[in-house]
């Protein structure tokens, strides 16, 4: 711990303190029933955290547990958001095919747009370097498909609670500046005292938002209309946006 | 090269962060559900955008013309007049076809069944309609210029046809049109 800069020890002091509180608060709520992935998620974080104070910051024992817990946490990330998205779409029948073929959709795309940066990357020669190259992409992946399941939310009229939009906005930012500081060390950029500093910073101020944003009143969903609709409604509406649209089409003499 | 790719991941970070905060404001003001019920659809004609029809009608010019006292400028300014109608007509068209879709949006999310072929056609018709519509506006800004003369009237007529195809739509005897898998 003392061989860590002194910024870093504070953030470090002041991740596990959030961490801790956030674990706490999320047990003692029981959304860590609901968000099971996010909580062990959060766990694997602060296990992590305590790696600096058990073993030597330099040593090959801390190399190979620092790769270990960032693998295991990489993978959890990638669980809390496809946990979110299950959280969201459950009992929503009338969007289940829709919704899958759209995160099929999604995650191809997401998983093609992470792949291009792979080229400016330097080869790795290191453990971490090796953890590194897989890592960017997949946090690259989560960014791209926290987006576009944002857009898919913002579409449908699908009831939201307040914990899930606070889950995926700290997620954004989480994985964006990660990514970002990956992606950096990637292409060469010696910047590990900053790039740390980063992570560091951001972990933080995720864990704070989640501390206060986080709450057993934030289940509580906004639903828009609980309405039964009669047979022949859709089709109704369906041949009046082809009527409006039929008439645009022979306007334009096609 | 530091510079540039400096600048290259902070236009990505600020276009990702904007993004980012356009969807969860979105996310976090809700959906507006108003005047989204069965009611409103039963209710919905296009009756209303009948006017649209002789907005745009050089006859009114030409018989203006026959009378004494008649100036181009006042040709002039009668169908600039028409034409700030006719594009609120059409803003209403397009906030109607929204309120329509909301509504479609609604049925889809709150069906017990799967509706994927239902969002699909709504999907498409939504695209369809924004396309349409630009085209529209576009040749409604291009009649000043003498550019889009022509279609001026089509755009009137298939407004028209619009209106009696919805007619003959709620006459009984029609045969049903399927959309997507069954209701209910």
């Amino acid at each position: 711990m003392h061989q860590l800069p002194t910024e870093q020890q504070i953030l470090l002091a002041l991740e596990i303190g959030t961490l801790a509180c956030l674990c706490v608060r999320m047990w003692r709520s029981g959304l860590h029933k609901i968000y099971t992935s996010f909580f062990v998620y959060l766990v694997l974080q602060f296990l992590q955290a305590l790696i600096p104070f058990c073993v030597p910051f330099r040593s090959p024992l801390y190399r190979d547990l620092y790769v270990l817990s960032r693998m295991l946490i990489l993978i959890f990330c990638a669980l809390v958001v496809l946990e979110l998205y299950t959280v969201v779409l459950h009992d929503l029948g009338g969007i289940a095919g829709i919704a899958r073929r759209y995160i099929k959709v999604t995650l191809a795309l997401g998983i093609a747009l992470s792949l291009l940066p792979l080229g400016f990357e330097k080869a790795p020669d290191t453990p971490t370097g090796y953890l590194f190259i897989l890592e960017r992409p997949i946090l690259s992946t989560l960014v791209v498909l926290i987006l576009l399941i944002s857009a898919f939310l913002v579409y449908y009229p699908i009831p939201l609670g307040w914990n899930v939009i606070a889950c995926l906005a700290g997620y954004a930012v989480y994985c964006s500046a990660v990514a970002t500081t990956v992606l950096l060390e990637n292409m060469g950029y010696s910047w590990n005292r900053e790039a740390s500093n980063v992570d560091m910073g951001v972990c933080v101020a995720c864990y704070v938002f989640w501390l206060f944003a986080l709450s057993r009143r934030g289940e509580q969903k906004r639903v828009v209309v609980g309405h039964q609709w009669n047979p022949g409604d859709d089709q109704r509406l369906m041949m009046q946006l082809e009527a409006i649209n039929a008439s645009l089409l022979r306007s334009r003499g096609k | 090269m530091h510079l540039q790719l400096s600048l290259s991941i902070l236009l990505v970070l600020a276009l990702l962060a904007g993004c980012f905060a356009g969807l969860f404001w979105k996310l976090t003001s809700g959906f507006d559900a108003s005047n989204c019920t069965a009611e409103w659809l039963d209710r919905f004609s296009l009756e209303s955008y009948a006017p649209m029809e002789r907005l745009l009608d050089w006859r009114d010019v030409d018989f203006l013309a026959a009378q004494p006292g008649y100036t181009p400028q006042i040709a002039r300014r009668l169908m600039a007049e028409r034409r700030k109608v006719f594009a609120e007509y059409l803003r209403n068209l397009a906030r109607d076809f929204n309120r329509l879709t909301r509504l479609g949006k609604l049925m889809i999310v709150y069906s017990a069944e799967d509706r994927e072929e239902f969002a699909r056609d709504l999907l498409r018709q939504q695209l369809l309609f924004y396309a349409e519509f630009c085209a529209v506006r576009v040749q409604l800004a291009l009649i000043p210029l003498g550019w889009a003369d022509a279609d001026t009237h089509a755009l009137v007529a298939a407004l028209s046809a619009l209106r009696d195809q919805l007619l003959l739509v709620s006459t009984p005897g029609r045969p049903e049109v399927s959309h997507g898998q069954a209701p209910g």
